[in-house]
């Protein structure tokens, strides 16, 4: 590596804190030069003065569950990991805010809120590899966006490292701002493309004291989704309602399960539970719904976890086969359609898929298990999903898959509206294009 | 109005619906807040298309535009501070669907929100944004201002209920941003950055909002107490009790007078503050945490509790709030809002500076607000025409934004920056901070046609002028 100038990193920072790596392909197109691991927000800093210097691009990353998670970075970077810049900054119960640094991981988050009696309300899976900046960069959700919604609702203020090395707050500990132009909303969900995310605040909200979930099968669709609407139109608030497919099922239950199962769960007080629980439990045996699991508290709890791992990641990747996490969109009364859709057009390949959606959300998921000799099966059960998901007005985006894959499925699908401005905003605040290049939407 | 402009214009909009004449320009120069600016012509558009060729032409010419809704901007954001074009947006008031499947509204800037309010509960379903003015301003206005209201505590604000938009970009071209029917899209978050941009990022022709489930019941409560200090106290322990309430209001004594001036609802006078709670949910989580809330009133010194036991009762306790706005204008003819917003921890220190403020410059400084998100509303009351007094009003209302940027806090919590507080913009964002989002602007809007005068301060301005 030398005459690359990674040798002044090194004698900058220390060689305990850059990694060079060879490269080997493994990793879904996302293997950089080095990886470069901050402790401080000046470390980070110097780190994006000498990439700016040298030509060498920087992707940001936490503890790189995320990795594999769009295109091939276009000419030469690094990594820089700040997975060790972690810890609270500042939690303040009483404001229901709390300041953590980037790499801070959801896990040891929600574990430190909890022994306060609050929570941060957003579930993507594996919160043990999801650090803060991770899940304020990729905004990523998991089954309760259904009742408290998306990463941007719940940010109220960022630090960054801006290209040109300069620092920025954006928001605060308020939860009601509008002094200027809402920056949070725009570093939120950018992959890493506008700048280096060192230090999120959060809104937060009391603990639910109690928690439900029931899974609920029935012998044709029809009951279930009779079923379905008789909840969506009544006034039961649950926190989550996922469709599961058979596979889905049995990998989260080990029941048997021929068709889909409805998963929903309540949380509030304890007798707003107990009352929805019980009013669920007398619609479903109405409706003709079997209830195969009744979970209460840390076993339901445990069940929503489980249903996230079922989503594949960089970090727990089994390199002995092919998988592939997909992220399908929809408009929420499509879910189930796309349910069904997805695992039938993975059946007929001969893939296991596993695949759970949203009522409410719009969000399915779809994750699909192959061997190394299907590569072409893969491919085409992505390309008749995502055309059948395009046809009403869904779409399709690639969240974790093989460089294999990737070569041949664009990840982010079709160009999204506005694209000229979302390109204007990337040259202003990037405008030598030094973090992430090529990796977003669009080639942003 | 150049006459070679003027030809172009009507060949877009029909001459009905351009109002050259003093005497109508002149309605088109104010708005709820301070200052008055004449426009050059106004424009009544009926369609986007017709907006989008407007926008074209005002950069070839570089005028200014200022899109308007029902005006009731408490910091300037309609207000035509360059002169140039007003559109007037209350023709673009045709949609309003309610899509009960997919829990979403499909609406016309020009709709008035109450209407979005009134549509969606007869749907079972629920918008909660609530600006005090909502019964007659528009959503085009509220997405732009981010206007919010007090449900903001529990629910959010405006922005989190906006799933998509149609928009007129500064140069004129017309996009959808958050695409028509979904309700996530890849790529940077356009729909946020416009909402709240005061109409100086996009002029939004349509909107998609998110609609929720209505909630089963709601609980309210009025708590009254010797000490304002002891109210500020209460609203902070039951926030950190493990209750989320859907709105926690607070009024001083001097807004109480006010009201019960303006019309007597039987408020408790003897008091320095009141606070008005209201839970909603389920029935039975509703019953119990209202109960817990009156017990944590008492506990912090509360004197009087009125719980609603009706819907009927509930609206009195409400309408109390609701009318302290219109009874504070009776106090004087000149009505100084601000809404600084600080941590919801910090808000009995807030109150103290206030107390401080008011004593210091001797003025008729009245608090009231939406305590539970940190969002105070001080008013100051007084008269345009008493120069001494307004002089010492400016050092007020600068001591005001010193005071919730030193607690942690931001200028504006709903109302916007706009012309007036512009200029404390770089104390609250530093110096990079207001760069960068003037980058976004010039990187949208290189001509600087869209509602220039707002946000930005202009070189050298470093304080609120409330005199000539």
């Amino acid at each position: 590596m030398s005459g690359t100038g990674i040798d002044g990193l090194i004698a900058q920072l220390g060689s305990e804190r850059v990694k060079t790596r060879e490269s080997s392909s493994s990793d879904g197109g996302l293997e950089t030069e080095a990886i470069v691991f901050a402790d401080t927000e000046e470390q980070a800093r110097s780190v994006v003065r000498w990439a700016s210097r040298e030509g060498v691009a920087i992707v940001p990353q936490g503890k790189g569950g995320w990795g594999t998670y769009g295109n091939s970075i276009r000419g030469r970077a690094i990594t820089l990991s700040l997975a060790r810049m972690n810890g609270i900054v500042e939690h303040s119960p009483g404001d229901l805010i709390v300041t953590v640094r980037a790499g801070t991981t959801l896990a040891d988050l929600q574990k430190q809120l909890k022994e306060k009696g609050q929570v941060l309300p957003l579930d993507p899976g594996w919160p043990e590899h999801i650090t803060a900046g991770g899940l304020v960069a990729t905004a990523s959700t998991g089954p309760k966006r259904l009742k408290y919604g998306a990463p941007r609702d719940w940010v109220t203020g960022l630090r960054m490292i801006l290209a040109n090395g300069q620092m920025i707050r954006t928001g605060g500990k308020v939860v009601k701002n509008v002094a200027g132009y809402d920056m949070n909303k725009c570093f939120v969900g950018s992959m890493g493309t506008l700048g280096i995310i060192t230090e999120c605040t959060f809104k937060l909200r009391p603990l639910p004291p109690a928690e439900t979930v029931l899974v609920l099968t029935a012998s044709d669709g029809e009951t279930m989704m009779r079923f379905s609407r008789r909840v969506w139109d009544s006034s039961l608030e649950p926190c989550a309602m996922e469709l599961v497919n058979g596979t889905a099922l049995r990998s989260l239950t080990g029941l048997d399960g021929e068709g889909c199962a409805w998963v929903i769960g309540f949380e509030d007080e304890e007798k707003a539970v107990t009352a929805q629980r019980n009013l669920v439990a007398r619609w479903a045996e109405e409706e003709g719904l079997s209830i195969r699991a009744w979970l209460e508290q840390e076993q339901a709890a445990s069940l929503w976890n489980r249903l996230g791992r079922l989503t594949p990641n960089a970090l727990e990747t089994d390199i002995s086969g092919m998988e592939v996490a997909l992220k399908a969109i929809t408009l929420p009364d499509r879910v189930a359609g796309t349910v069904w859709k997805a695992s039938d057009v993975a059946e007929k390949q001969g893939i296991e898929a596993i695949v759970h959606g949203g009522i409410g959300t719009g969000i399915t998921r779809v994750n699909l298990f192959a061997s190394m000799n299907q590569l072409d099966q893969v491919c085409e059960t992505i390309g008749l999903i995502r055309s059948w998901l395009e046809e009403r007005s869904g779409y399709l985006v690639v969240e974790h898959a093989p460089l294999c894959v990737k070569n041949r499925v664009p990840v982010w699908g079709r160009t999204p509206g506005g694209f000229g401005l979302m390109r204007k905003l990337k040259g202003r605040l990037d405008p030598g294009s030094l973090f992430n290049p090529g990796r977003f939407v669009g080639g942003i | 109005m150049d006459q070679k402009v003027l030809e172009e214009i009507r060949k877009i909009i029909p001459n009905d619906r351009i109002l050259l004449q003093l005497q109508d320009r002149y309605s088109y120069s104010f708005d709820a807040s301070f200052g008055e600016y004449l426009p050059d012509i106004v424009i009544q558009p009926e369609h986007a298309e017709e907006i989008s060729r407007l926008v074209k032409l005002a950069n070839r010419y570089l005028i200014p535009v200022y899109p308007r809704g029902a005006a009731t901007s408490l910091s300037g954001g309609p207000l035509p501070v360059e002169g140039g074009m007003v559109l007037d947006m209350s023709r673009l008031n045709k949609k309003l669907i309610i899509d009960r499947e997919n829990l979403l509204a499909i609406v016309s800037p020009g709709v008035i929100t109450a209407d979005i309010h009134r549509k969606a509960e007869e749907a079972g379903l629920f918008y909660p944004p609530d600006p005090s003015s909502s019964h007659v301003s528009t959503i085009g206005g509220n997405l732009l201002e981010n206007s919010s209201g007090p449900r903001g505590l529990k629910y959010g604000t405006t922005k989190e209920y906006v799933i998509g938009l149609e928009v007129v970009t500064p140069t004129g071209d017309m996009i959808r941003t958050g695409g028509k029917t979904v309700k996530n899209v890849t790529g940077y978050d356009l729909t946020r950055l416009i909402v709240g941009s005061e109409g100086t990022l996009g002029i939004v022709t349509e909107a998609i909002l998110r609609l929720i489930p209505k909630p089963q019941a709601r609980g309210t409560l009025l708590a009254a107490f010797d000490r304002l200090v002891d109210s500020g106290h209460a609203i902070t322990n039951i926030l950190s009790s493990g209750i989320l309430p859907a709105a926690m209001e607070l009024m001083d004594n001097a807004c109480m007078r006010a009201v019960e001036n303006f019309q007597p609802c039987g408020l408790p006078l003897h008091a320095e503050a009141l606070i008005i709670v209201e839970v909603d949910g389920h029935p039975i989580a509703v019953a119990e945490e209202i109960s817990q809330c009156e017990t944590l009133c008492l506990q912090m010194g509360a004197t009087t509790i009125r719980v609603a036991q009706d819907e009927r009762e509930r609206q009195e306790i409400w309408k109390a709030r609701k009318m302290v706005s219109p009874a504070i204008t009776q106090m004087g003819p000149t009505k100084i809002s601000e809404d600084a917003t600080v941590p919801r921890s910090k808000i009995p220190d807030m109150m103290e500076r206030l107390k401080q403020i008011r004593e210091k410059y001797q003025l008729n400084l009245v608090v009231f607000g939406h305590a539970g998100d940190g969002n105070l509303h001080p008013n100051i009351i007084t008269d345009k025409r008493n120069l001494a007094e307004m002089k010492r009003v400016e050092e007020a209302v600068s001591e005001i934004f010193k005071a919730a940027i030193e607690l942690g806090g931001t200028l504006s919590g709903e109302h916007g920056i706009g012309t007036l507080k512009a200029p404390y913009m770089e104390m609250e964002l530093g110096e990079i901070g207001l760069a960068m989002m003037k980058k976004i602007k010039q990187a949208w809007d290189p001509n600087n046609i869209l509602n220039p005068g707002k946000i930005f301060p202009k070189p050298g301005q470093t304080k609120v002028v409330l005199t000539e």
